[in-house]
């Protein structure tokens, strides 16, 4: 336990040291990623998958703050949905607005969730969403949970469907209009998985409220369970084939992950690194002001008992 | 000599014009029911169109059931029916945002008074100095 404890704030100290680095590193690795999954799912407009392009916009994205990232994804999103249909571009144009008139306007810090849930659905773990957000948000955060789980399956929408979406004429844009949304409101699959990351989140987030010890430990159990159960109860009732292993093991597998997040990450109090300058009549300051570190690495002590005890028994005889 | 009290001070009153002052301050420049009422005609053009967006939706996805029962349908109804639910969707949004922009107005208030009360610091401070220094 002792070893953790000291990887921990060996890189509290790390992070400390270099944050600016690091959260720029991050941030480009993340924009990089979901550029690049975007890309290799529905990428059809060639153009926008050439690499020096992703890469440098990937740089850009490392310099902005995460709202401007999510919204560059979310506009090479439209550009790929431009060059297969129009009318889905458009579609996905309206649900973009919607989240930004109705929730992102009011509570800009929780908009990255839209864009972490379909990478976490790409990269096959998507039962880390509801047990992160619980963990790391509030309750409201389940209004972005809701919107990238809807954000993904339009994504699959449209991987799956584009070359019926591509080959109809231009004289149906009415029928593809109702089919694009006839596509997503008749998913079953989605809802379920909105109601149930919903109420997972929730669930997640009451239990690491409680004032009990390894809280967060419980909630992260619970969640990955109640996941599980909603999930295989929803698929039976709704009548959904469902892959119950990929259910099974995807859940346990968020909840380790997670764990390990919990740990390493959100546990810690990063607080960042400041550099602020100021003046008074006499001095210019320049002040990097570093967080305070809690526990100490482990100072070697040894303690020769037996050495002790020899030297007694010499004294008694 | 530097006076590490007030180097103390100064650096936590520049971290907090670093990240929230900025934003805070420009909240000052308005009464708290200016501030909140603007925000809600914000958040009553933001629904509206959301509200509109939607609507145009559903007619597209409905326009053939919509063309073939024109004459026999209930337009007068059906008009009604879509600005009642304007007026209630319209309804909670501004409450919610009523109560969201009066929060961050009070938050803000609060943590602009602890940065008053620094700054009245900062200065006594920096008097004392200059008196200490026999000027």
């Amino acid at each position: 336990m002792m070893v953790i404890l000291e990887i921990k704030e060996r890189l509290k100290k790390f992070y400390g040291k270099f944050d600016i680095y690091i959260l720029a590193i991050v941030k480009f690795l993340g924009a990089f990623i979901a550029i690049s999954l975007i890309n290799a799912n529905i990428g059809y407009m060639e153009k926008l998958k050439e690499s020096v392009l992703v890469l440098l916009v990937s740089l850009l994205c490392s310099i902005l703050p995460i709202g401007g990232m999510v919204f560059i994804c979310a506009g090479f999103v439209l550009a790929h949905f431009y060059t297969i249909s129009l009318e889905l571009a458009a579609i996905t144009l309206v649900l973009f607005l919607l989240m930004f008139c109705l929730y992102i306007r009011f509570d800009t810090s929780d908009c990255y969730i839209i864009l972490l849930t379909p990478i976490l659905f790409w990269l096959k773990i998507p039962y880390l969403v509801p047990l992160l957000v619980g963990m790391t948000g509030g309750i409201t955060s389940i209004v972005p949970v809701g919107m990238g789980v809807i954000g993904y399956y339009l994504l699959n929408y449209a991987k799956e469907n584009a070359t019926v979406l591509t080959n109809s004429t231009t004289e149906d844009i009415l029928k593809k209009f109702t089919l694009i949304i006839d596509g997503l409101i008749q998913n079953k699959l989605m809802m379920l998985t909105v109601v149930v990351f919903a109420l997972v989140t929730i669930v997640v987030y009451l239990i690491k409220k409680l004032s009990v010890d390894y809280s967060f430990m419980i909630a992260i159990g619970v969640g990955a369970i109640l996941n599980i159960s909603l999930l295989l109860l929803g698929d039976f009732s709704l009548d959904i084939t469902a892959a119950v292993g990929e259910i099974i093991i995807g859940s346990l597998v968020s909840a380790a992950i997670m764990l390990a997040l919990q740990f390493f990450i959100f546990s810690v109090d990063y607080t960042r690194t400041e550099h602020v300058q100021f003046e008074d009549d006499d001095y210019i300051y320049y002040v990097k002001a570093v967080p305070k570190m809690s526990v100490t690495t482990q100072e070697i002590n040894v303690k020769k008992i037996n050495a002790q005890k020899a030297k007694k028994s010499t004294q008694r005889r | 000599m530097l006076n590490e009290d007030k180097v103390r001070l100064m650096t936590k009153m520049a971290i907090y014009e670093k990240r929230h002052g900025k934003e805070n301050m420009k909240m000052t420049e308005y009464f708290r029911g200016d501030y909140v009422s603007w925000n809600a005609v914000k958040t009553v053009i933001a629904v509206t169109i959301a509200y509109v967006l939607v609507v145009a939706a559903w007619v597209l996805y409905h326009l053939e059931e919509l063309i073939e029962n024109v004459y026999t349908m209930d337009v007068v109804g059906l008009l009604k029916k879509i600005g009642v639910n304007y007026i209630i969707i319209l309804g909670i949004y501004v409450v919610i945002a009523y109560i969201i922009y009066n929060v961050k107005y009070s938050k803000a208030m609060n943590s602009l008074k602890h940065y008053r009360t620094n700054l009245k610091k900062a200065k006594q401070m920096d008097t004392e100095d200059v008196k200490g220094r026999g000027f």
